[in-house]
């Protein structure tokens, strides 16, 4: 084991180094050179195709996250429109309903109104028709009481004139005369 | 050829003590010739450690191929993971340079995958971590100097070395300051690449200690190494992601000092 070891270690003394092999300049210059071409080569083809292509793949990918962001923002306010319309909506018909009962129980006040004054005034004509009735009837009654009484004042100054009598003959005239006014009576009223 | 032979060396070595294994941590950092290859007398050959680079760059690529296969709005988990690592590398820029740092966004993202795909496959038994070694993470970290370097002079000329002159100082203190400002200006691209190759490398040579004597110990008695070989390699994927971390963020902050100098 230790033999070999020396004798690699001699082989590196006899290729010009010593130690690690890293530092065996001969292998330097291939080394070196191959770097070079290897890492350029790289280099050269990572800004050729690569760096693009994943470009590109970024830069869809934003586009299309800030288009489906812009999206959803006009979407949200389109339904925010939605929602405020729908609430103006709500609004009006409530005003609306409240406009309605408001016209239909002030046309109920009216028709009541209406009503009671027209039923007051059939009562008032009612009255009114009657009272003239009553007073064509007490008038009517004033006038036939009028002509009964001249009429008794006429026959019972006839009677009294034409006969003198006693007592009891002039209350029998009397009542003869009131039986033939009331006979007149009861058939001027009918 | 020296490295090759020295390669074929070790190979042969184990192979004669496959019977009885034997302690050698470092083992697994040593960098082999697979394909050799030279450029105007340099040596470009395909080692281990650029293999394994390549299967990371592979990985990484893969990886977001795969996550972003149907570029999908709402993503999957392997989308919404790519997507994490992005966004995260992106932030780190936006939050340590502002929005004047979105250009060197592609770097820092491309750094952070680089060291940590690179982290996570060295971990899988038998591969080759390319960051635990001390040219590669050196590599990067003189990278991320020098074009922190060239922002700072490309946008603040020659006032640029103001940085080694914190302003507000009594100038008797300047002598004293200069020198501090500079060494330890200088020692960015250094802690920057040794932090990194250290980590790697301390955190696979316990995890190798481990696990060979998990290997060589009595069944009874190998249970222990194998349980902290267990626990270790968690913390080690932890490591992995922390040092990726650091890597991009002091890559952001280097950036940062060099445009907005305090």
């Amino acid at each position: 084991m230790i033999s070999v070891a020396h004798a690699s270690e001699g082989a590196h003394a006899a290729s010009g180094g010593g130690g690690l092999p890293q530092f065996d300049a001969s292998t330097f210059s291939s080394q070196f050179f191959w770097t070079l071409v290897s890492f350029l080569a790289l280099l050269f083809l990572l800004n050729k195709y690569v760096i693009p292509a994943i470009n590109r793949v970024l830069d869809a990918r934003e586009k299309t996250i800030s288009g489906d962001l812009s999206n959803a923002e006009n979407m949200k306010k389109e339904a925010q429109q939605v929602l405020a319309d729908y609430q103006a909506k709500l609004r009006d018909s409530a005003k609306k309903a409240e406009q309605t009962l408001a016209d239909a129980q002030k046309e109920a006040a009216q028709n009541r109104e209406q009503a009671l004054k027209e039923l007051n005034a059939e009562l008032q004509k009612k009255q009114d028709s009657a009272t003239e009735a009553i007073e064509q009837a007490k008038r009517k009654a004033i006038e036939e009481v009028k002509v009964v009484a001249a009429d008794l004042a006429i026959i019972t100054t006839q009677k009294l004139i034409s006969k003198s009598v006693t007592k009891t003959e002039a209350n029998k005239m009397v009542t003869e005369a009131i039986s033939e006014m009331e006979s007149a009576g009861s058939k001027a009223l009918n | 050829m020296m490295m090759i032979s020295t390669a074929i060396a070790s190979e042969t070595a184990h192979a004669a003590a496959s019977a009885a294994p034997k302690l050698e941590p470092l083992h697994h950092f040593q960098v082999q010739k697979i394909v050799p290859l030279s450029l105007f007398g340099w040596d470009i050959s395909i080692t281990n450690s650029s293999l394994w680079m390549m299967i990371s760059v592979a990985a990484i690529l893969l990886f977001f191929k795969m996550a972003l296969k149907n570029e999908a709005k709402v993503p999957g988990r392997l989308q919404s993971l790519a997507e994490m690592g992005f966004v995260f590398a992106r932030d780190l820029v936006q939050d340590n340079i502002g929005d004047e740092g979105r250009k060197y966004f592609p770097l820092v993202l491309a750094l952070f995958f680089f060291v940590l795909f690179n982290n996570l496959l060295g971990l899988i038994p038998g591969s080759f971590t390319a960051t635990s070694q001390l040219i590669v993470t050196g590599t990067l970290a003189i990278g991320v100097f020098i074009l922190s370097v060239g922002i700072g002079v490309a946008r603040h000329g020659v006032g640029f070395l103001k940085t080694f002159a914190p302003g507000g100082l009594p100038l008797a203190l300047l002598p004293l300051m200069i020198p501090i400002e500079v060494i330890s200006f200088l020692a960015r691209p250094v802690s920057l690449a040794v932090r990194l190759f250290a980590n790697m490398t301390a955190g696979h040579t316990v995890l190798g200690v481990m696990i060979f004597f998990t290997v060589t110990l009595p069944v009874w008695a190998g249970v222990i190494p194998l349980s902290f070989a267990v626990v270790l390699t968690g913390v080690e994927i932890f490591i992995g992601f922390i040092q990726a971390y650091i890597f991009a963020i002091l890559t952001c902050v280097y950036i940062n000092d060099a445009m907005h100098m305090h």
